[in-house]
C-alpha cells in the first residue's frame, strides 16, 4: 500500500513538472497530496499505531485544501494581470 | 483481498490519465476517481474517518477545479495527441491483467495492512483529535483562514491594472 502511495506522489511531481498552467500544476499537486495521506494512514496501520497515522493523513489532506485555496487565489490574480494561466506568464510578473 | 489491488490499479491508473493529458476535463475526472479511489483504500484500511472526508474534498476539489478551468477559458484542451493515451491504457491493461491474473492469489505483494473489521470508529479519532492534537488542529485552522483570507487577499483586482486598461 505504500508503493501505492509513494507511486501517487511520483505521478503528481510528474505533472508538477511536466505542465504547463497553473492550474495542472495544483492538480499534481492534490495528487501529491493524495499520495502523502495513503503513505501516512498505511504506515500507521502497518507498524499498530492507527489512529495517528489517520490523524496526520487527515492533516495533510486538509494541508493539501488550504495550499489549493492559496493557489486559487494566485490563479485569479494571475488571470486578472495576464488574462492567462500559463506558467511561461509567471516569470514576467517580476518585470 | 481483491478490493484492495482493484482500488490501487484504478488510482495509479487515473493519476496518471490526469498527469498525462491536456484535456482539463479529463484531468479532473481523473483527478476524481484517483481521490474516490484512495477513499477507497482508505476504508479497507480501516480508516473510515479519513475515506470521508477524503471523498468529500475530492469531489469538492474537482467541482472547483471545473469551475476555474471554465473561468480561465481550459475547459477544453487544445487537442490530444493519441499517443499520450498509449501509456495510462497500457498501464491499466497491466494493472488489470496483474489483478487477474498474478496478484490475486495474494503471493506478489501482500497488501492486506489492513482489516476493516478492526477500523477504528470516527468518534475515536475525533476524540484522540481533540485531547492529544488539540493545537495541530488550532493551527491547522488558522492555516486555512489565512489561506483564505490571503486568496482573497490576492485576487483582488487593484485600481492600477484597471486604470491601465481604461
Amino acid at each position: 500500500m505504500i508503493l501505492v502511495g509513494a507511486l501517487l506522489g511520483g505521478i503528481g511531481l510528474f505533472a508538477v513538472l511536466v505542465r504547463r498552467t497553473l492550474l495542472g500544476v495544483f492538480l499534481g499537486l492534490q495528487m501529491m497530496t493524495f499520495g502523502a495521506s495513503v503513505v501516512l494512514i498505511a504506515a500507521g496501520v502497518a507498524t499498530g499505531l492507527p489512529v495517528p497515522g489517520h490523524i496526520y493523513g487527515l492533516f495533510v489532506s486538509i494541508a493539501g485544501v488550504a495550499q489549493l485555496v492559496a493557489g486559487y487565489g494566485l490563479c485569479v490574480r494571475l488571470f486578472y494581470l495576464r488574462k492567462s494561466v500559463d506558467l511561461e506568464e509567471v516569470g514576467g510578473l517580476k518585470h | 483481498m481483491i478490493v484492495n489491488y482493484a482500488l490501487s490499479a484504478a488510482a495509479v491508473t487515473s493519476a496518471l490519465a490526469a498527469a498525462l493529458v491536456t484535456d482539463m476535463r479529463k484531468a479532473v475526472l481523473g483527478l476524481w476517481i484517483c481521490g474516490i479511489s484512495v477513499g477507497g483504500l482508505f476504508l479497507s484500511m480501516g480508516a473510515e474517518m479519513a475515506a470521508i472526508i477524503q471523498w468529500i474534498l475530492s469531489t469538492i476539489t474537482a467541482v472547483t477545479f471545473v469551475f476555474y478551468a471554465v473561468m480561465f477559458g481550459e475547459y477544453r484542451g487544445k487537442g490530444q495527441s493519441r499517443v499520450f493515451w498509449v501509456i495510462p491504457s497500457a498501464v491499466a491493461a497491466g494493472c488489470f491483467a496483474w489483478v487477474v491474473a498474478v496478484a490475486f492469489p495474494e503471493r506478489v505483494v501482500d497488501f492486506s495492512v489492513g482489516d476493516p473489521a478492526e477500523a477504528k470508529s470516527a468518534g475515536e479519532v475525533g476524540f484522540a483529535i481533540a485531547d492529544g492534537h488539540f493545537l495541530s488542529l488550532s493551527v491547522l485552522g488558522i492555516i486555512l483562514l489565512a489561506a483564505l483570507v490571503s486568496a482573497g487577499t490576492v485576487a483582488r483586482p487593484s485600481g492600477r491594472t484597471e486604470k491601465e486598461e481604461e
